[in-house]
C-alpha cells in the first residue's frame, strides 16, 4: 500500500488517533480498528498487535478506562475516554496543529522551488 | 468454541506475559474475541478457514514480542509505585529523625537543675503531635490492608492452579499488591508453580486464611508468613517477617500511676483528676521496685484491671516518669502474654521492646505483632469496661 503512511510517521500520532476515535464514543478493540480505518480513508490500518498494547498503555496512564459488557450479544471489553484523556487529546491536538504549521512553513520554499511543468 | 490455533497462541502469550493471573485471563479473553471476529469476517469474504486463522494470528505478530509490549506499561507502573513507596519510607524516617533531634535535648535531664529554664513546652507538644500523625497515617494504611485481608467476600475455585497465579488472583480480587519473596521459596525447595487446590465460597474464609491455607498446601506453613509492609503484602520467611512497629499506648497508660512503696512494691491507680473517690485498692498494675531496676526481671504483675478509680492519686498533670513506669509494666504484660521465650534470647536474636512517652516500639515477627495487637485490643476493652463501672 504505497499511499499508506510509513510506521515512523504514524508512531508519534497513534495515541492521538485512538483518543480521537474514543472521543466519539465508547467502543471495543476490533470496532475501534475498523473506525480508524474508515476515518482515515483506509490509510491507517493499525495492526491488532499494535492496537491492544497501546490500549492497555493508555488505560495504565488513566487516559482511557475499560469495562466488560455483553450489550452486543457477546462479552466484550469496551473502552471509553476519561476526563484526563480528553484533556490530553485537547493539548495534543493543539500541539499537532502547531507541528503541522511548522512543517508547512518549512516545506513551503521547497514547494515553490519545485520545477514547473513545461 | 475458539480455534485450537488461537488457543495455542494465547497459551504462548500467557506464558511470556509478565502479568498476574487475572490480568492474563482478561488479555486472553479480549484477544480471543478479536481473533474470532476477524476470522468470521475473513471467512465471510471467502478466505478459507485455515488461511483466515493464520492471517488473523499474523496480524498480532509474534506472541513473545506481543507479551513484552503488554508487560511494559505494567512494569513501568510497578516501578513508579516502588519509587513512591521508597520515597515515602525515606520521608518518614527522615521526619522521625528530625523530630527526635528537636525533642531529645528538651527531655534529657540537664545538670544543675536548669531544665525548667530551658524547656519549651510548646515545641514538645507540636513535635509530639507531628510524630503521632505519622504513626496514625501508617496505622491507617496498615488498618486498611488488614481490613482487606479480613474480608470474607473472597470466592475462589483453584484446581491445580499454580501457587503464584493463585496469589495473583487474590491480589487482584483484594486490589492489593502481594509480593512473593522468591528466594525464600527457593531456599525451601518450593516451586512457585506448585499446584494449589482450594475452593472457598463467599463469606466462609478470610483472605488471610486463604493465603495461609495455600502456603500450607505447598508446605510453607512453618517457613513463610503473610506480612503487611509499607502499603503491600509480603509473602516472606518467618525470620524476615521481623519488623519494627510503634504502638501508641497513651490511651492505655493515661491516668495510670505506678508508685514505688517502701515494702509493697509499686502500687497504681487510675487518676481521678480531683479529690475524693475510692483510693488505691490495687490499681491497674503492681510491681516491685527491683523489677524496674533490673530490666523487668522478676516482675510480679498484680491485679491488672482490678484497680480502684481513685482521686487520691490523681494530679491531673502530665507526669512523664509515671508514664514510663506504667509503660514498663505494660511492656512486661505484652511480653508475658505473647510468647515470653521469644523475647529472652541471650544472644539478642529475639524480639525487642522499648517504650518512649507512651509509644511502645516492638521489633518482632508478624505473628508476635498480631498477638500484641490482639492483646492491646483486649486491654482497651478491659479498661473501657472498668472506667464504666
Amino acid at each position: 500500500m504505497s499511499n499508506r503512511f510509513g510506521p515512523d510517521l504514524l508512531r508519534g500520532s497513534l495515541d492521538l488517533m485512538v483518543l480521537s476515535v474514543l472521543a466519539g464514543g465508547s467502543t471495543y478493540g476490533y470496532d475501534l480498528q475498523q473506525k480508524l480505518l474508515a476515518a482515515s480513508n483506509e490509510l491507517v490500518q493499525l495492526q491488532a498487535g499494535t492496537l491492544y498494547p497501546l490500549l492497555h498503555r493508555l488505560e495504565a496512564d488513566k487516559l482511557i478506562r475499560s469495562r466488560w459488557e455483553a450489550s452486543t450479544g457477546r462479552k466484550r471489553k469496551w473502552y471509553e475516554i476519561t476526563a484526563a484523556g480528553k484533556q490530553r487529546l485537547s493539548t495534543q491536538t493543539a500541539e499537532w496543529d502547531r507541528y503541522v504549521a511548522c512543517i508547512e512553513s518549512m516545506l513551503a520554499p521547497i514547494r515553490s522551488a519545485a520545477p514547473h511543468p513545461v | 468454541m475458539s480455534e485450537p490455533e488461537f488457543e495455542a497462541f494465547l497459551r504462548q502469550l500467557a506464558t511470556s506475559i509478565g502479568l498476574n493471573y487475572a490480568q492474563k485471563q482478561s488479555v486472553a479473553a479480549e484477544l480471543r474475541d478479536h481473533l474470532e471476529q476477524r476470522l468470521e469476517e475473513l471467512t465471510q469474504q471467502g478466505v478459507p478457514r485455515e488461511t483466515a486463522c493464520q492471517q488473523a494470528l499474523a496480524e498480532f505478530g509474534d506472541a513473545t514480542v506481543l507479551a513484552h509490549d503488554f508487560t511494559l506499561p505494567h512494569q513501568r507502573r510497578q516501578r513508579r509505585q516502588a519509587v513512591r513507596y521508597t520515597l515515602s519510607s525515606v520521608t518518614i524516617v527522615v521526619t522521625t529523625f528530625v523530630m527526635a533531634s528537636f525533642y531529645w535535648p528538651v527531655q534529657r535531664p540537664e545538670p544543675f537543675g536548669q531544665i525548667g529554664a530551658q524547656q519549651t513546652p510548646g515545641l514538645f507538644d507540636a513535635v509530639a503531635k507531628a510524630s503521632l500523625s505519622d504513626i496514625d497515617e501508617a496505622d491507617a494504611q496498615r488498618a486498611e490492608i488488614e481490613a482487606k485481608l479480613a474480608q470474607r467476600s473472597l470466592e475462589v475455585a483453584f484446581t491445580d492452579t499454580p501457587f503464584s497465579d493463585a496469589v495473583d488472583f487474590i491480589a487482584t480480587a483484594l486490589d492489593l499488591d502481594i509480593v512473593l519473596d522468591r528466594p525464600v521459596f527457593e531456599e525451601n525447595g518450593i516451586d512457585l508453580a506448585s499446584p494449589v487446590n482450594l475452593k472457598i465460597r463467599q463469606g466462609n474464609v478470610s483472605a488471610k486464611t486463604a493465603l495461609r491455607l495455600m502456603l500450607r498446601q505447598i508446605g510453607m506453613q512453618d517457613s513463610a508468613a503473610v506480612v503487611i509492609r509499607d502499603g503491600f503484602i509480603d509473602l516472606t520467611s518467618i525470620d524476615r517477617s521481623q519488623e519494627v512497629q510503634v504502638y501508641n499506648c497513651r490511651d492505655l497508660l493515661e491516668g495510670v500511676v505506678v508508685q514505688r512503696t517502701p515494702h509493697g512494691g509499686i502500687g497504681g491507680g487510675v487518676m481521678g483528676g480531683g479529690g475524693g473517690g475510692v483510693g488505691g485498692g490495687g490499681g491497674m498494675f503492681q510491681i516491685p521496685p527491683e523489677g524496674l531496676m533490673s530490666g523487668m526481671t522478676g516482675v510480679a504483675l498484680g491485679q491488672f484491671a482490678g484497680g480502684g478509680v481513685g482521686g487520691d492519686l490523681g494530679t491531673g498533670g502530665q507526669d512523664h516518669s509515671a508514664t514510663t513506669d506504667a509503660g514498663a509494666v505494660l511492656m512486661h504484660v505484652i511480653q508475658e502474654a505473647t510468647r515470653p521465650t521469644e523475647w529472652m534470647d541471650s544472644d539478642g536474636s529475639g524480639g525487642t521492646i522499648t517504650e518512649f512517652d507512651g509509644l511502645i516500639t516492638i521489633g518482632h515477627t508478624q505473628q508476635v505483632h498480631e498477638r500484641v495487637a490482639d492483646l492491646l485490643k483486649k486491654l482497651r476493652a478491659a479498661k473501657k469496661a472498668e472506667m464504666k463501672n
